[in-house]
């Protein structure tokens, strides 16, 4: 009897990486914002890269009464307004052959069983094998219900056989540790772990993904990666823009949870974690999870001691005037949401004891950038460091992960003259500039890497609860204390003063983005 | 071989600054070989009140930026235009080496009226660039503390102010006023440029009293005589001053001279020493000579002293790149401030 084949011999001279299979993508809520500033545009530029399988299919399900003509015409008005490449006619009538459209209730048994109905006479005219990728872009309070009318359907496959059945659910996750847990548990109940994706676009930002590159595959940062090294990380997303018409959402949200509880811890295990053994999904993933599990809590008194949470006043947005947050249509007016939120965290391990990540995000602030910085001790103050007036400003190493993404490194170089004279000088590296063609849009990898079924950019179950059960510590403290006060910041400054206060009592600044 | 290129300066929205200022360098297109490269040192920020003002500014900033690449924004807020719109303007300065082009100028000119100026700050927070140091120019002939909001606003997205005596209209009372914010300017530098033109004036006097060279010159100085240009009292002023720190001159008193000038006694071990300051109507607003009368070895001499001070634009373009805190100049304003609150 001849020996069985254990390793695939075809994919020698491939490459390693996995490839996305043949499906169909369902788009919950298709006909909503998100899918026309992100997930259209997206799927049309790896369209036009010729990197999504050959068989492939997007049908968006919404209760907007739409036909798949108009839902088409919906699709390039979106990918014209927001897409990174224009529509190119040429391409797309190809494209626009794998748009279709199912209107119907989320809670409606009959939607879904018509929603069957079609996939399977789509699957079948584009010789696709069953495989079905569902998009969650709806709000949390209608996963359960979508979940479970996707499970009775039929509509989800057995992980363990058969064609590919994956769910795609969007951060927040949840709004606490409790109601993470619930929707796990609502996802669970219908999909096995290594069918959920819990996507944070963030997380396909190129400069993140260089994170890991820029730690193990040069030899000259790792060995440094450490608080022998390092004196303070500061991480920093600033947003421009005002709650605009997020109202209902922020509300309830706040920047805590929209953006520290996902991206920002996200992007802070990325930089903290210790080196995993291999580049599996599982392995960076466990690297995360150990990173946030080593948090120091910050809870009761401590939540005074270490964080700031604030609201936009008003003030100046490109020169014009703009109301302050309470003003916001939506808001209300005794609103105690913070758009604003500063925290000292420290990480108790080994790597990094006693080295402060500092961390802030707002809305209003003068200008959108999203980095992290890792600032490095500073030289002793001997030879060219001797001036106390004057002492020479720290080596830092800054990851730009939105706009313009790329990193620079900042050191202390001679004037050009005959005197000594120490000036910082920057080393840039910009994307754009240096690999000519805009990056990919985060979405594109993300999608692309749902279809080839590598969880390594999504959040594990465990560490989004690790992550809300952190954060927990901070808005318990803010619940408990029913303040009717929290401090404000005009409209176009870089936050309240308090921020600033936390930052300069250990000697520090926050830096000038 | 280095060509200086400089753009036609174009208007722009408030919201497209950032972006049109990227676009030649970060989708530079063309051969590979015809890179557009950016040269940047620090950010300038520098303001003054009109049109005219204006004009020179502009110049001289393009002066400064092949010695400093920086991106400046010139801020012109005009109070008597009452329009609250405000306008801004690009333009980009460089220069071509061999095939390829190196930006090393970003000149974004803001306009505003009077009831434009509190949303200045906002503007400037937006286009400054991340973690390089940045320098306040403040060009406009009034002392920097009695520009109000705008003023303290832009002083703290500044590492460095920058400010230029020479120009002010009433020079004892604004140096005065000055001197209280640079002794309470924490984390910003403060620096006068007339105090920097002066210090060839600083150099020649210490070498020429030296006390190896000219033994007992120090000790024996009687007499100082200060002649300037219109709109020089400060520079003078603060010569004075570092003598009388330098020196451990305790003042005695001054008066105003007709003139117009101004005459100072000092009292120390070695004698009573009096400095005289006057006026000349015409000329640079510099220091035009020092005299010191003094004993050497016993002997009467006399030092006059004639010199050609260096320009703005380079002092400018040399305090930029040396952001170092100067205590000298700190102290030496703080004694001419007692100096000039005595004949106020």
């Amino acid at each position: 009897m001849a020996d069985v084949i254990a390793q695939n011999p075809l994919t020698a001279g491939l490459s390693a990486s996995l490839i996305p299979q043949p499906c169909t993508l369902v788009i919950f809520g298709g006909a909503g914002d998100l899918s026309a500033r992100k997930l259209l545009p997206a799927l049309y530029n790896l369209s036009l890269d010729g990197v999504l399988p050959a068989n492939f299919a997007v049908v968006g399900f919404a209760r907007n009464e739409l036909d798949d003509s108009s839902f088409a015409a919906f699709a390039r008005d979106g990918i014209q307004r927001f897409s990174r490449r224009p529509v190119a006619d040429a391409h797309w009538a190809e494209y626009a052959r794998s748009l279709f459209y199912a209107p119907g209730s989320f809670a409606d048994p009959q939607a879904y069983a018509e929603l069957k109905r079609r996939l399977e006479k789509i699957e079948t005219e584009f010789g696709i094998p069953g495989n079905r990728v569902f998009y969650l872009s709806i709000p949390p309070s209608l996963i359960a219900t979508c979940v479970d009318q996707l499970q009775a359907a039929g509509l989800v496959a057995d992980p363990r056989e058969g064609p590919i059945s994956r769910i795609i659910v969007e951060k927040p996750v949840g709004r606490d540790l409790a109601s993470a847990r619930a929707i796990n548990e609502v996802l669970a109940r219908a999909f096995d772990e290594s069918q959920i994706f819990r996507i944070d676009h963030y997380l396909g930002k190129e400069t993140v993904q260089n994170l890991l590159v820029l730690r193990f595959a040069n030899s000259v940062l790792e060995p440094l990666w450490n608080s022998k090294y390092i004196d303070h990380v500061q991480l920093t997303v600033a947003e421009e823009e005002g709650v605009g018409t997020r109202a209902g959402y922020y509300e309830e949200a706040g920047a805590c949870r929209d953006m520290v509880q996902n991206h920002i811890l996200q992007v802070l295990a990325m930089i903290a974690m210790e080196p995993p053994w291999s580049l599996a999904a599982e392995n960076i993933r466990d690297g995360k999870l150990n990173l946030l599990r080593c948090l120091r809590p910050v809870a009761g008194a401590d939540v005074d001691k270490q964080v700031v949470r604030a609201q936009y006043g008003p003030g100046y947005y490109h020169g014009e005037d703009v109301p302050g947050y309470r003003r916001e249509d939506g808001v209300r007016r005794d609103s105690t949401t913070e758009t604003y939120v500063a925290l000292k965290v420290l990480i108790d391990n080994w790597r990094w004891a006693g080295v402060p990540f500092y961390i802030r995000t707002g809305k209003r602030l003068p200008k959108r950038a999203s980095e992290a910085a890792i600032y490095f001790k500073p030289v002793p103050e001997i030879l060219f460091n001797t001036n106390r007036d004057e002492l020479l400003e720290p080596n830092v190493l800054t990851l730009r992960i939105q706009p313009d993404e790329g990193f620079s490194l900042r050191l202390s170089s001679k004037l050009p003259g005959p005197k000594v004279r120490i000036y910082p000088v920057k080393m840039d590296f910009h994307y754009g500039a240096t690999f000519g063609d805009s990056s990919p849009e985060a979405y594109e990898r993300l999608l692309l890497d749902v279809m080839a079924g590598d969880a390594t950019l999504f959040m594990r179950r465990d560490a989004v609860e690790a992550s809300w059960a952190w954060i927990g510590g901070v808005l318990d403290a803010w619940e408990a204390s029913r303040t009717r006060y929290v401090p404000e910041y005009a409209a176009g400054t870089w936050g309240p003063i308090e921020a600033d206060r936390l930052i300069e009592s250990d000697g520090r600044r926050w830096r000038t983005l | 071989m280095t060509t200086l290129v400089a753009s036609e300066s174009r208007f722009v929205s408030l919201a497209a600054i950032e972006r049109e200022l990227a676009r030649p360098w970060q989708h530079p297109g063309g051969r590979r070989e015809e890179q557009t490269t950016r040269a940047l040192m620090g950010n300038l920020i520098a303001v003054c009140r009109s049109e005219r003002e204006r004009a020179g500014l502009e110049r001289e900033v393009a002066q400064i930026v092949p010695h400093y690449p920086t991106r400046a924004l010139l801020l012109v807020v005009d109070p008597a235009n009452q329009s609250a719109g405000i306008e801004a303007s690009i333009a980009l300065q460089g220069c071509i080496r061999g095939s390829s082009l190196q930006i090393c100028g970003e000149l974004v000119i803001i306009g505003a009226g009077g009831p434009g100026t509190p949303r200045l700050a906002s503007v400037a927070r937006a286009v400054l660039l991340g973690d390089l140091p940045t320098s306040l120019w403040w060009a406009s002939p009034e002392a920097p503390p009695l520009a109000g909001e705008l003023f303290s606003q832009l002083a703290e997205l500044a590492d460095q102010v920058i400010y230029d005596s020479a120009a002010w209209a009433d020079p004892l009372r604004q140096l005065v006023v000055t001197a209280t914010w640079v002794s309470g300017s924490g984390r910003q530098v403060a620096s006068d440029l007339a105090w920097r033109r002066a210090k060839l004036w600083r150099r020649i006097i210490a070498q020429s009293l030296d006390p190896t060279l000219a033994p007992g010159a120090l000790e024996g100085i009687e007499e100082v005589h200060i002649e300037h240009g219109p709109h020089a009292l400060t520079q003078a002023w603060l010569l004075s001053g570092w003598l009388a720190l330098r020196l451990g001159w305790v003042p005695r008193g001054g008066k105003l001279l007709p003139g117009p000038g101004v005459s100072w006694s000092f009292e120390w071990p070695h004698g009573r020493p009096r400095v005289e300051i006057r006026r000349h109507p015409e000329g640079e607003p510099d220091i035009r000579t020092v005299r010191i009368v003094t004993r050497v070895d016993g002997r009467p001499v006399t030092f006059r002293f004639e010199l050609q001070a260096a320009g703005r634009v380079a002092v400018s373009a040399e305090r930029l790149t040396d952001r170092a805190r100067d205590r000298l100049f700190e102290s030496s304003v703080a004694l001419a401030r007692t100096m000039a609150e005595a004949v106020l």
